[in-house]
């Protein structure tokens, strides 16, 4: 099993590749072939960083508020880009204006996430937890392959930290936040 | 619940309650050696009084005025958690200088508390705190404890002699050695015959690290498979205020928590005797 770090970089080599093959694609069915995975990929992958990776970084990173905050503007921009594919017919040239949108979103996403959040993430958590919460993000990712029953609309990403911050124990709340150190 | 640490009372501006908890939790971090080997539970809040052992403990008798010839009571063990607190000073000078960028201020006497607080607990948990109800890890072990002495080349045998103990009980690895400051700096500084450093051939040995553990007698090497060992925390170490004057603010660091052995087998005690 993998530690959530890993599988999340898997996603974004996926990502990459897909976006690439779009490249190559011909014809109304190749496009979509690989753009409907693709997108339901996209708005599934947000949706798991949302519920597993960033409520746990928010506890833990050094500077989680502000890469939370950043990371979930950039899934709206990455959502936004996907419902804008989806209002035009495949293929049209307003169609490869929302791919583009949608590619150049999730490419500044996928840069700033690893080289802050995962970092942060990976220096203040320990092997055992990243693994556990790998395992939480592939049962999610597999309970919403499809992403019918999620709520892909925007979140506000300072409403989103608020909500969390409430949720998180007043044991870590008032405390220096130093956690396990076990594996480090 | 964060209101018992009356921090919003401490006449302390919010750029120097960011360098004390900064400097707190660097201070703490490298020094807490038993947290880079056992399993976490927690942290539960400071509310949180008891852990949960799963056991019962019979009872006698049920409540006067009752039949219990046909009634079998019992009644749940738990151990409770254990607080403690370690007060410090700050210079009121030193906080103004914070407020106004200084980033050089003077925190020795949180150095020292964060010093006895890391103390405190890797004291519980590698020798136990018998008033608190805490077994250690050394102590909970079931083997024989192997001589490791002060002879740093004799230190691959022990380590060998170790892991090959607790492979024959069943335990499997990766194995840690966490050892005191001074058998830590022998193994550093050392190496063998060829020029090959020490450490690296423990490391080898065991197949895990090696842990800097000041408040550990001697040396344990112990199994990080997961399960062995549980620290279970209420409050994790947080700093709250108690009072201040005209020139000092005084605060403590505190913590709440409860430690238990689940598998004595999963630890050799090496002593330097």
């Amino acid at each position: 099993m993998a530690d959530i770090t890993q599988l999340i970089l898997d996603d974004h080599d996926t990502f990459r590749r897909r976006f690439a093959a779009l490249d190559d694609a011909g014809g109304v069915a190749e496009l979509r072939a690989v753009w409907d995975p693709l997108a339901t990929l996209l708005e599934v992958h947000a949706a798991a960083e949302e519920a597993i990776l960033y409520p746990q970084l928010l506890r833990r990173g050094d500077d989680a508020e502000d890469e939370t905050v950043d990371a979930i503007g950039d899934h709206n921009d990455i959502r936004d880009g996907v419902r804008e594919v989806a209002r035009h017919p495949i293929g049209s040239s307003a169609w490869w204006a929302g791919v583009r949108q949608t590619r150049m979103a999730n490419s500044d996403h996928m840069a700033e996430e690893e080289d802050e959040a995962l970092a942060d993430f990976r220096r203040n958590t320990p092997p055992d937890v990243r693994e556990e919460l790998g395992r939480q993000f592939l049962e999610f990712k597999t309970v919403h392959a499809d992403a019918r029953d999620l709520d892909t609309s925007d979140k506000d990403p300072q409403g989103y930290v608020s909500t969390i911050q409430a949720q998180i124990s007043p044991g870590e709340a008032a405390s220096l936040g130093i956690g396990s150190l076990k594996g480090r | 619940m964060t209101d018992h640490l009356l921090r919003e009372h401490a006449p302390i501006p919010a750029a120097g309650w960011e360098q004390i908890d900064d400097e707190a939790k660097t201070r703490l971090t490298p020094r807490l050696a038993a947290r880079r080997l056992v399993d976490w539970s927690g942290p539960h809040g400071w509310t949180h009084s008891a852990t949960n052992l799963g056991r019962t403990a019979s009872l006698e008798t049920t409540p006067p005025g009752t039949k219990s010839e046909t009634a079998h009571a019992r009644q749940r063990r738990v151990l409770a958690l254990s607080e403690f607190r370690v007060s410090f000073t700050v210079e009121c000078s030193g906080l103004q200088d914070a407020e106004r960028g200084a980033t050089d201020v003077d925190y020795a006497d949180l150095n020292r508390a964060a010093h006895d607080a890391a103390l405190i607990e890797n004291r519980a948990l590698f020798h136990g705190w018998p008033d608190a109800g805490i077994t250690g890890i050394a102590e909970a072990s079931t083997h024989q404890a192997l001589p490791l002495g002060q002879d740093v080349t004799a230190y691959p045998h022990a380590l060998a002699k170790a892991t090959d103990v607790l492979r024959q009980a069943g335990i499997e690895g990766p194995y840690t050695l966490a050892i005191g400051p001074e058998g830590y700096t022998r193994i550093v500084e050392a190496t063998e015959d060829g020029g090959y450093p020490v450490r690296q051939h423990l490391t080898k040995i065991i197949g895990g690290d090696i842990i800097w553990a000041p408040g550990l007698d001697g040396g344990l090497v112990v199994s990080t498979r997961g399960g062995d060992f549980v620290l279970d925390i209420g409050q994790d170490f947080s700093i709250g205020y108690t009072r201040h004057d005209a020139e000092l603010v005084t605060l403590y660091l505190e913590e709440s928590f409860s430690f238990r052995v689940n598998e004595p087998d999963a630890a050799v005690a090496l002593t330097e005797g």
